[in-house]
């Protein structure tokens, strides 16, 4: 018996390290592939936030966060380092929550900033294997913040990744990083206008958004739960923000978003900061899709949440 | 609780230790017990009061026959007991066809429970007295949801008198493991999304693509259920079993008898034992044992659903089989007339693509849910024109993905190589068991390198299979063909 578990041991420790190996392999060769592509601007986010010390506000969720939060002002406004580690809704929210876990500490300010779609089913259960292993790239550290669970997921793309590399490689494409991001992943894109015509379907940018009887499924309330338990582990608090919405994007009753804001609340605990209805912005304020602000957007969408933060005493308490 | 999974591994895990931690071989039969009860049970444990219903039934029934006074009396209690013990399928079966759901396994484990009440009628075993023994036969977790098929007189004496595995058992137990885990998820699976592409809307495709579908789905199946049966099998080697083979290299038949006893064999045994000898089998004349063939064939259409194209494809494969039987002699003498010897290698490989065509070609009803869509099928096949072949791409079965059509087609052929190998597999025959798989050169040629390469080789196996699980539908990629019936 024990020759035969001698066996059995071998040979699953050489498939571990099969796997490893190719992981590796596929993953570090060749390096940097993706250094142009917007994904991969996390990396920068996550090592500037990595690199914080002290009490800091971590805010994460989709591109609306990238493409809505003045940093500078609010760190002059509070006193308190930013981390905006929110860049793509495309990486599914799990990952870019899990970022959090990067660097949280004492007195820290988490501010979730999801799109109206994080109440689905999926949206705490799978990770989108291709964008995230595109933005993580050659940094396998960010792997681990993919959660056990979801690896199977990152196995079932490697070979599909591995094909994506080779197709990138031979065409980057126009940088969509460097342009975009400063080295610290920060937003440096001018954008005076809004880029987008009549909200009409048939746009890439048509994106309404109905609550109408959605509810809160129960995987989503079971990970924010559990995540809101790990942020007050290590001494922090969470929140729940409203990101920013094209107002003509708001295509039912808009009680319905103060009821999915009562149900968060009431299902999961995590405050929520904001009136979505104040979020509502005209074109004027956005820039090329539905929850990307302009640079006066952001301005706007900075100072409302400046305001939400004093109003419900988040900032007072851990503030300066 | 599915083979392919964390939670097997680690449960088969605690049943060997546990089942090695009990040194009283009269008590190992509890663990048996209990792993089928957990096993069954996993994720609805309310099923597992049917495991208890039919061992009940069966476990009375045994008694009774044992105990009858007369044989009138005998073939009384043993029909009774045997009609009751398969009424719980056929109720079920008339339950789905209403929509309700067929617990997964039933048909396989109330045919391996109404073995037993053949197996005490006629004398081959003492009716057994001890239930949870019984219920271990039952729940006999390896073969519980799928299959083989084992009969009681072969696996009760088993549980009763059980054997430590030595060495090599457990080794090839485990091999036959890693091997079937890989068929399924880098062979059967793979071809399971290019199936469907024809079958799904065979309307946009043309005769050869048919073709094609029907002759993949064969292997699709073939490697989905020996895959499998290999995994249950390896699984029963590594705790002592001995178990029933299932699969014996079918596509080498020459002849649809022969398939026939290729191709799930322990169905087929049942068959056979249950329904083809109690009607007279062969005895009583030649129309009456074509009639009797047909009977089998028409049940087994039905038990595998609802639809007339089950029917039809049982119905089809018993013709198929009756032609060939009426026309053997024929073929034989034309045979030799012309001077061929029967064991030409040119000749058997021709005849095997005949009966492989056959047998695809009849599977279409199988497949294709509803006899219209077979119909649409079988009359592109049999349009077939030369010009279709130019414009023929296999890949686009695969979704136009060169690098998946050659994964694809290159395990396939492994596959066939590898069961091509085993077909010297050495089947130690005591009172009809045909044991499956103690020894095949390729497994000698296989053990006789080092251990490390053996370990490298199933790594390989194993890590290719975990890829191919992860790289779709887990709970799609792990599910078992013949888990619906």
């Amino acid at each position: 018996m024990k020759k035969f578990a001698g066996y059995v041991i071998g040979t699953l420790a050489i498939a571990v390290l099969l796997i490893a190996v190719t992981f590796c392999a596929i993953v570090l060769y060749p390096r940097g592939v993706f250094s142009n592509t917007y994904q991969s601007a996390i990396q920068d986010k996550v090592r500037y936030y990595q690199s914080l010390t002290g009490k800091k506000i971590v805010i994460t969720g989709g591109s609306n966060c990238a493409y809505g939060i003045d940093e500078e002002a609010l760190e002059a406004a509070t006193g308190m380092q930013v981390a905006n580690l929110g860049l793509y809704a495309g990486f599914g929210d799990l990952f870019q929550t899990e970022l959090v876990k990067a660097n949280l500490g004492e007195g820290d300010i988490v501010l979730l900033a999801y799109e109206y779609n994080w109440m689905e089913e999926s949206a705490f259960t799978d990770i989108l294997s291709d964008t995230v292993m595109s933005g993580i790239d050659d940094d396998i550290g960010l792997y681990r913040y993919v959660p056990a669970k979801n690896w199977n997921q990152i196995l079932g793309y490697l070979f599909s990744y591995a094909e994506d590399k080779r197709a990138h490689e031979a065409n980057p494409g126009e940088d969509h990083h460097y342009t975009i991001f400063d080295t610290d992943g920060r937003m440096i894109l001018d954008r005076p206008d809004c880029i987008m015509g009549e909200f009409t379907e048939g746009e890439d940018y048509y994106n309404p958004v109905d609550l109408t009887g959605v509810s809160i499924s129960e995987e989503s309330v079971q990970y924010l739960k559990c995540f809101k338990q790990y942020v007050e582990s290590k001494g922090a608090s969470v929140y729940f923000i409203a990101p920013p919405l094209w107002e003509e994007a708001v295509d039912c009753d808009t009680a319905e978003f103060q009821r999915l804001k009562e149900e968060e609340e009431k299902e999961i605990g995590i405050p929520y900061l904001s009136n979505p209805e104040d979020y509502f912005f005209p074109r004027d304020d956005m820039y090329d899709t539905v929850y990307h602000c302009n640079n006066k957007g952001e301005a706007l969408r900075t100072t409302l949440l400046l305001q939400d933060l004093k109003q419900a005493g988040v900032i007072e308490r851990s503030g300066s | 609780m599915n083979l392919i999974s964390l939670t097997f591994a680690v449960f088969f895990l605690l049943v060997l230790v546990a089942y090695r931690l009990v040194k009283n071989p009269d008590h190992k039969y509890l663990v048996m017990a209990a792993a089928g009860c957990v096993f069954y049970g996993w994720g609805s444990p309310l099923r597992v009061v049917l495991l208890f219903l039919a061992t009940g039934i069966i476990y009375l029934g045994g008694l009774l026959i044992e105990r009858a006074k007369s044989p009138k009396q005998k073939r009384g209690f043993f029909t009774l007991f045997f009609a009751l013990t398969v009424a719980i399928l056929v109720g079920y079966k008339i339950f789905n066809y209403r929509g309700i759901s067929l617990p997964v396994g039933l048909s396989f484990y109330i045919f391996q429970a109404a073995y037993y009440l053949r197996d005490v009628y006629r004398d081959r075993i003492p009716a057994e007295h001890n239930f949870l023994r019984l219920f271990a036969f039952v729940s006999f977790f390896p073969s519980v949801l799928s299959g083989p098929i084992q009969k009681a007189r072969y696996l009760l004496p088993q549980l009763a008198s059980p054997k430590n595995p030595d060495q090599e058992q457990l080794i090839h137990g485990f091999l036959l493991f890693v091997w079937g885990m890989f068929v399924k998820t880098c062979v059967a699976d793979r071809l399971s999304g290019a199936v469907a592409y024809v079958f799904d809307a065979p309307g946009y495709y043309n005769g050869l693509y048919h073709l094609a579908a029907a002759m993949l789905f064969s292997i699709e199946l073939y490697a989905d259920f020996a895959g499998y049966s290999d995994m249950a099998i390896g699984t029963s080697a590594m705790l002592g079993f001995s178990v029933e083979r299932n699969f014996d290299n079918p596509f080498l038949s020459v002849n649809l008898k022969e398939l026939w006893n290729r191709w799930h064999v322990s169905l087929n045994d049942w068959f056979v034992e249950n329904v083809y000898f109690p009607l007279g089998g062969s005895r009583k004349g030649t129309v009456r044992k074509y009639c009797n063939i047909m009977v089998v064939f028409l049940i087994s259409g039905l038990w595998h659903g609802q639809g007339l194209h089950f029917v039809i494809w049982g119905v089809v494969n018993g013709i198929l089989l009756v032609i060939g039987e009426l026309t053997d002699g024929f073929r034989r003498g034309l045979r030799s007339r012309l001077h061929i010897r029967e064991d030409a290698g040119w000749l058997l490989w021709i005849r095997r693509l005949i009966v492989f065509l056959l047998f695809s070609l009849a599977f279409i009803f199988f497949r294709a849910g509803t006899v219209e869509a077979a119909l649409v099928m079988l009359k592109g096949i049999f349009t077939i024109r030369p010009w279709m072949f130019s414009g023929f791409y296999p890949q686009q079965m695969f979704d136009k993905d060169n690098v998946l059509f050659a994964t694809a087609l290159l395990s396939v052929l492994f596959f066939l190589l590898v069961q091509y190998l085993r077909r010297g597999e050495i089947h130690r025959e005591e009172n009809g068991f045909k044991q499956h798989v103690l020894r095949s050169g390729a497994y000698r040629r296989f053990r006789s390198a080092p251990a490390l390469v053996q370990m490298l080789c199933l790594a390989l196996l194993l890590v290719l299979s975990v890829f191919a699980v992860c790289s779709g539908d887990t709970a799609t990629n792990t599910k078992f063909i013949y888990f619906a019936f």
